[in-house]
């Protein structure tokens, strides 16, 4: 299958240039979700957009449950995207679990990344008491979650997207949220969802040899302040950088900090 | 000094003494686990082919590898350009013509052993660190050692497969409203669902003796103030295996009074003979 048409990719940006900035989408959302942060970087870097198989514009003739039931088929994907536009010197920006596609990308493909920026990403969402992380969420809060999901996924995802995008003051943002949520398949949806929030890649963090960058936003519902911390503390060569705005989606809801905090890092 | 030969009879000893008590799944991650021993190789692991797009590692060791996803299709072709016989790399190929160049990163050398249970077949890869020479004996050690996986693949993968099936069935036998029981005519094998072990006060669901089952029957029926006409339907109804009946009432009196209709078809499979009783309340 093509590539292009499979992950709908689309290059900008300076084509010629020596350093390439990938930006790969969270849950629910789409390649345009960079939109407001794109054009900073067009001028000095090659720009390569996607989106993932499930979401977005990318061909659902490639979704496949055996595939996208854990995080490895997006990151075989990822690699693949790389390699066959043969992309090199990579910054990866990863919003959400994203950001955890572009850990494993790094580590079980040395050297096809140089640096990551993990934007509002999670090592694992539910909390652990034995070891005393801090997820976010407990197993209830889970089960209730895609009892949701299943129950009534329309209404679940107005309220899923209020939940994460806050910026009340602002309630387009929201909305633009919920209609690409309800975009995807419900069977997608809940089966992505079901990889992600049941996701455990802590001992993952360690074996990242990447310079990386953490972004957190002021208060966010899916990634507490903890599990920045927690990032910062477990990935060696990582420093932690905040944004002030609200929510889950800093790029969609602040962007010029964003790009202030890319722009430190390149 | 050992042989290859005493080594795949050693395979086939040990998988033959596998503890049949633990999980099934843990069978063939043991087996892979014990050829990377014999071989002394450093990494040993299964690339299941789920689906077209999807090829999966299972069973890996070292572990962190396992549910790493690879693309099918580079994979198959090399399979089919080799008529899908064992491949030997005593060197490994260039990166270009590595299909498996992220799982086996610096090594020097790799057995892709095909192992086919259609529908899902799969892949076991071992790899060394250090160039090995695969001599003759060596290969007749792992076409033993193949044929041996196959039978395991396949034992794991019908076993896998009927659980999930008596699952399923329970899951659903259960959540109908009637009661159920089901008495082969083997004579050693009936099964109730929960409704029906409930009103025929068995210890529970699930498998119990016919035995068992037409003593609780009997007792239920001698519940009924209807007993006459029972008895006559009855006599009717096991005057031929071929016979059915269905809304037979049966009038309780205790403990509460009720009525229960009650139907008895017979079952004949070619796997399966027996009596299928339905109480609707």
């Amino acid at each position: 299958m093509d590539i292009t048409r499979k992950n709908n990719i689309h290059v900008c940006g300076n084509t010629d240039a020596f350093q390439t900035i990938v930006f790969s989408h969270g849950f629910g959302i789409d390649q345009t979700s960079f939109s407001a942060v794109v054009p900073s970087f067009e001028k000095d870097y090659k720009i390569v957009l996607f989106d993932n198989v499930g979401g977005g514009k990318a061909d659902i003739t490639a979704f496949s449950p055996k595939r996208y039931e854990g995080l490895s088929g997006y990151v075989t994907d990822l690699a693949d995207i790389i390699q066959q536009l043969s992309l090199e010197h990579i910054t990866y920006v990863g919003h959400s679990v994203s950001g955890i596609v572009g850990v494993k990308a790094s580590i079980q493909y040395p050297g096809l990344i140089d640096k990551l920026i993990l934007l509002g990403s999670s090592p694992r969402y539910l909390n652990d008491p034995e070891s005393g992380y801090i997820g976010g969420f407990d197993k209830h809060a889970l089960n209730d979650l895609f009892a949701a999901m299943e129950n009534n996924y329309h209404a679940w995802a107005i309220g899923f997207s209020k939940l994460t995008m806050r910026n009340e003051d602002r309630p387009e943002l929201a909305a633009a949220f919920a209609a690409t949520l309800e975009a995807i398949r419900p069977d997608i949806a809940i089966l992505v969802a079901k990889a992600i929030f049941y996701l455990d890649c802590r001992q993952d963090l360690e074996k990242v040899t990447i310079p990386t960058l953490v972004v957190q936003t002021a208060e966010d519902i899916a990634v507490p302040p903890d599990v920045s911390e927690y990032l910062e503390a477990h990935i060696p060569n990582s420093r932690r950088t905040k944004v002030q705005t609200h929510g889950h989606f800093p790029h969609i809801s602040a962007p010029r900090e964003v790009v202030a905090a890319i722009a430190s890092f390149l | 000094m050992i042989t290859w030969e005493r080594k795949a009879l050693n395979f086939i000893n040990q998988t033959s003494r596998w503890d049949k008590d633990k999980h099934i799944s843990s069978f063939l991650a043991f087996s892979i686990s014990l050829v990377k021993n014999l071989t002394e190789a450093d990494i040993a692991l299964q690339l299941e082919f789920e689906d077209e797009n999807t090829a999966k590692v299972k069973n890996a060791s070292p572990v962190y590898l396992d549910d790493i996803v690879m693309n099918p299709e580079p994979i198959k072709n090399i399979l089919y350009t080799q008529g899908f016989q064992t491949i030997c790399w005593r060197e490994m190929p260039p990166p270009s013509e590595n299909v498996f160049k992220e799982l086996l990163q610096a090594f020097s050398s790799a057995i892709i052993i095909p192992v086919d249970t259609t529908p899902n077949n799969s892949i076991i890869i071992l790899g060394w660190s250090k160039p090995q020479t695969f001599e003759s004996d060596f290969l007749e050690c792992i076409e033993t050692v193949r044929l041996r996986l196959k039978e395991i693949l396949l034992q794991s993968q019908q076993l896998l497969y009927f659980q999930r099936v008596a699952v399923r069935f329970a899951a659903i036998l259960h959540s109908i409203p009637h009661a159920l029981v089901f008495i082969n005519n083997d004579g050693f094998s009936g099964w109730v669902n929960q409704e029906a072990a409930t009103l025929l006060n068995l210890s529970g669901p699930g498998e119990q003796l016919p035995a068992v089952l037409s003593d609780a029957m009997t007792q239920l029926r001698n519940k009924a103030i209807n007993t006459e006409e029972i008895y006559t339907e009855a006599m009717h109804l096991f005057s031929s295996p071929e016979n059915a009946i269905s809304n037979w009432i049966w009038k309780l009196e205790t403990p509460i009074s009720k009525t229960v209709k009650v139907s008895c078809i017979p079952v004949t499979t070619q796997q399966v003979s027996g009596r299928l009783w339905i109480f609707e309340q």
